[in-house]
């Protein structure tokens, strides 16, 4: 293959060891409760703000029976002002008139004099940030947010439902293609995350409620559990998609050696503009600085590691051994461009390029 | 600008969601033809965010499959071609990949000025948050004040369209609705964000408009989609938003500045460039419309053009790699009715979910190819329902039929144009837009169809010579006749025969029910002679036949479709996997 026929395929991270490094940041600029330099652990709360979005208006004028050039004179508040339920916010003496109260908590956020309005941003409760990653507070975000680092392993997921979790990791499967039943996770899986390599079952769900389990990752979930999967408290990571997919190899191997250290997943998934993946990291001590993550990009080439993400080999991972010249033949009739790819000693096959990805 | 009299050569490149592609065309022997295409998926998405490196791998692709090195040592695409054959001339660009902008539509009355708001926000790349009407619609949308400032807010709108009243008519309702989106434009700014307002209600009150909104947001006051209550006009509204996409939206694409910087001409949104085909094709005859159909991997469009004038219909939610949402919208089942094979709602819920994940990938087993022809299916007929309701009337269609008459139907998308077999993609046209009269259908197999319409822009002969030179595959004449076809089932409903300029004839009975291919290999030349039976339609009247019709071949030749209008597949599960099947023998896919 020549440089100028190259295919660039997509990626997928797949890293023992590499520095990680997660931004921290508020819908909307608040207050930063650490310093940079400042070891934090997962569950710390780095940044706190309040966030309402919900508004009541008052057309104070008509209310209150005057020409709005007028009402502003009898109002009792002023822009910025807290109100409590209940509490008047303008007043004229006049039969029939009645004070006007706001029937929530909140603040006065705009005074249209013009029209004689007023506007409450109904009062809320405060969200918290929390660290997210058990690491290092590296560069600030002004009062946004932070950026926390640490070295640890990394891996891309293909599909989440849930938000994010963090907790001890436990492997309750023997191997990547075991299923992960209600039998395979125990009472000592309590309050933690969950991880096993095969197709997760609706037993396993029922399980994780009554053990309050924190997260599951597993490689896969059939179309028909995805509804009640997705009702669940916790989040749930697949790292293969859906359908009765076995984990990839090299991802099993590479959870299964952290069985018991501590684990942080966001299973947020955005498939189109601004494509988020959800992830699994995994925050190692490591005496030194570890390798960035590779640069991105790279052609397809003999050797690669690749995984096979749709048709008959989908989830298996194997090395391209060939990249032939001509276009072939597959299945339903059409001659595509691909890759040879081994399995094992005893097992390859032709890949379309586009059902290929890179394993890196 | 380029001189049309130097231009030799050009390139069109197309971002896409999911892929980017580039095709040349050039000058041979005084004629513009089609010389090659090349494409690589789209690199908008972290980890590249940048869409000029999809665009720079899809040209050195082309550069070979053309045997005309295309890019600089740097990267840069050569331009104007240089004696030894290298470059191009001219570069135009078209996108799709950019985020729908997301619209607010407000207006009086559902059926009335907010169906033709939603008509003119269709027209381009858009998605509809939130409907708001006064009265009229739907009882759901009967806001009060504070909840329509609150619907405002919470959609986060980039822009808030804002139309009732005919014009001198109703003015207090359609202040009110001003006054909501300003209260709510306020608000936004808070947030960063603050949508413009486009007023398009009674032309009457624009001084009073422009009085409300004041300096506390972006106005533009364009003419009435309803000037009165039996006219619509939503060009000036559709090209606002056009506008609006092309420079708050697709400017916003990571690396298309670069792109945008080899362009002769401004970037164009794809499917107005898709729909430029469809235009010029109708001027050539006023008698009949012409339809384009384009299914994309994250929009579906239609583009209806009659004598001259176009109606474009896009739905951003719905596309062959983006279907989890539209599943829910259409029913798992409604898809499975158009498989052979028995799938359950987890297996097609797997399906889509996975395409979804990863949507660059291509089918490679039967199953999982016929599950994106039927997605394709139900995604062209879900775009054509919105479509219809736009379409003006009055135009040239059969009393009974719910679609005018089509000549040509073109089909175009990498769902149809990487149909394996010719017989698929037509049989997936007839069954998605059931076509009815005498019409052909068209591929789009080169994927041409946005880069000929963008092409015009700078060589309108360069397009028209391109398409004249074999751009569109023929896939197939139709005839699809209306009338009691259904009622009669296993009956004849009319005969046809072909007379070969070569020599040679061959004549049919057509039964009702029944989905027909005679053969008429491309580049041949025939006269079909239709005689249909007493009540059955072909265009002509009922029972009428009229003079012989010159036909040239194409991939398939004939298909006389008597399945009935409209199709309707049989409820039993088991009897219309086999009808399904029969069907898909019947036309060779």
């Amino acid at each position: 293959m020549t440089e100028a026929t190259a295919y660039y395929p997509p990626e997928t991270r797949v890293m023992p060891l590499t520095l990680i490094r997660r931004e921290r940041i508020l819908p909307v600029p608040g207050e930063i409760l650490v310093a940079s330099g400042q070891r934090v652990e997962s569950s710390d709360v780095v940044a706190r703000t309040e966030v309402s979005g919900q508004f009541r208006t008052f057309e104070i004028a008509r209310l209150l029976r005057v020409q709005p050039s007028r009402a502003m004179r009898y109002l009792r508040k002023r822009q910025g002002d807290p109100v409590k339920a209940g509490e008047v916010i303008a007043s004229r003496v006049g039969l029939g008139v009645r004070p006007v109260r706001s029937p929530v908590a909140g603040t006065i956020v705009d005074i249209d004099e013009r029209d004689g309005r007023v506007a409450i941003e109904v009062a809320s409760k405060p969200i918290e940030l929390r660290a997210y990653l058990k690491g290092v507070v590296g560069n600030m975000l002004g009062n946004l947010g932070l950026v926390i680092e640490s070295p640890g392993a990394m891996i891309q997921a293909a599909w989440g439902m849930g938000g994010e979790s963090y907790g001890v990791l436990r492997i309750v499967t023997e191997s990547a293609d075991e299923p992960l039943k209600n039998t395979s996770i125990d009472i000592n899986a309590h309050g933690s995350i969950v991880a096993g390599g095969g197709t997760l079952t609706a037993s396993a769900l029922d399980q994780a409620q009554q053990l309050q389990l924190r997260g599951m990752i597993a490689g896969s979930i059939e179309g028909d559990l995805i509804e009640a999967a997705l009702k669940m408290p916790f989040p749930i990571l697949l790292t293969e998609g859906v359908g009765r997919i076995p984990m990839a190899a090299p991802i099993f191997e590479l959870i299964k050696a952290q069985d018991g250290r501590e684990v942080s997943i966001n299973a947020e998934t955005r498939t189109r503009w601004g494509v988020v993946r959800p992830e699994i990291l995994i925050p190692l001590p490591s005496d030194t600085r570890p390798p960035m993550p590779p640069a991105i990009g790279a052609p397809l080439t003999v050797g690669a590691r690749v995984r096979v993400v749709r048709g008959p080999h989908m989830g298996r991972v194997g090395t391209v051994t060939s990249i032939p010249a001509r276009a072939q033949r597959i299945d339903i009739g059409t001659r595509v461009p691909g890759a040879e790819v081994r399995f094992s000693p005893a097992s390859s096959a032709f890949v379309p390029f586009a059902n290929l990805e890179l394993l890196r | 600008m380029a001189q049309e009299a130097h231009i030799d050569s050009l390139i069109a490149i197309d971002i896409g969601t999911v892929s980017t592609k580039a095709v040349l065309i050039a000058r041979v022997e005084g004629v513009y033809r089609f010389i090659a295409r090349a494409t690589s998926s789209t690199t908008i998405e972290v980890p590249w965010a940048d869409a000029s490196i999809g665009a720079r791998h899809a040209l050195e692709k082309l550069s070979v499959a053309a045997g005309r090195p295309l890019l600089e040592e740097h990267g840069d695409l050569i331009m104007p071609e240089r004696p030894n054959g290298a470059g191009v001339d001219v570069c135009v660009v078209t996108a799709s990949a950019g985020q729908p902008l997301r619209v607010v539509l407000a207006g009086l009355a559902g059926e009335w000025s907010l169906e033709s708001l939603r008509h003119a926000a269709l027209g381009t790349y858009t998605s509809i948050e939130s409907e708001i009407a006064l009265a009229g619609f739907r009882q759901r949308d009967r806001s009060i004040a504070d909840d329509r400032i609150q619907r405002i807010y919470d959609s986060r709108p980039d822009v808030i369209c804002i139309s009732g009243g005919t014009d001198g008519g109703a003015e207090r309702s359609a202040l009110e609705l001003v006054e909501a989106a300003k209260i709510a434009t306020r608000f936004l700014e808070a947030t960063g964000t603050k949508p413009r307002l486009l007023f398009a209600g009674n032309a009457s009150l624009k001084p009073r408009v422009a009085e409300a909104v004041g300096n506390q947001a972006e106005l533009l006051q364009i003419d009435n989609v309803r000037p009165t209550l039996e006219t619509e006009s939503i060009g000036p509204a559709q090209t606002e938003l056009e506008v609006m996409y092309a420079q708050h939206k697709m400017a916003n694409i990571a690396g298309l500045s670069t792109i945008g910087s080899w362009s002769t001409f401004p970037v164009l949104p794809s499917a107005r460039a898709f729909g430029h085909v469809a235009q010029y094709l109708s001027t050539e005859n006023p008698k009949m419309g012409v339809l384009g159909v384009d299914v994309g991997s994250s929009t579906t469009a239609i583009a209806a053009a009659f004598n001259g004038q176009l109606y474009m219909t896009l739905r951003t939610d719905i596309g062959t790699s983006f279907g989890v949402r539209f599943l829910r919208e259409v029913g798992w089942e409604n898809i499975a009715r158009w498989l052979e094979f028995e799938v359950s709602e987890g297996d097609l819920r797997a399906f889509v979910v996975n395409k979804e994940l990863r949507p660059t990938t291509i089918p490679q087993d039967i199953h999982e190819l016929r599950i994106e022809q039927a997605l394709a299916r139900e995604a062209i007929r879900a775009a054509l329902r919105v479509a219809r309701s736009g379409w003006p009337p009055g135009t040239p269609r059969f009393s009974d039929s719910s679609i005018p008459l089509f000549q040509p139907i073109i089909g175009s998308g990498g769902v149809l144009s990487n149909a394996p077999r010719p017989g698929q993609a037509a049989l997936l046209l007839l069954d998605a837009v059931e076509p009815v009269g005498v019409t052909t259908l068209v591929l789009d197999v080169y994927g041409l169809g946005t880069a000929l319409g963008a092409a015009a822009m700078a060589q309108p002969l360069a397009s028209v010579q391109a398409l004249d030179q074999g751009g569109l595959l023929e896939l197939a004449t139709i005839i699809a006749p209306t009338g009691p076809v259904r009622s009669r089932a296993g009956e004849v409903v009319m005969s046809v025969k072909i007379s070969y300029e070569s020599g040679g004839t061959i004549e049919d009975e057509i039964k009702a029910g029944s989905l027909s291919v005679l053969p008429l290999s491309l580049g041949q030349k025939a006269e079909l002679q239709v005689r249909p039976r007493a009540g059955i339609d072909i265009g002509r009247g009922p029972g009428r036949g009229g003079r012989p019709i010159p036909i040239t071949g194409s991939a398939l030749g004939l298909i006389v479709d008597a399945r009935g209008r409209p199709l309707i597949l049989p409820s039993d599960a088991e009897r219309r996997r086999k009808q399904v099947e029969s069907w898909l023998w019947d036309v060779g896919a």
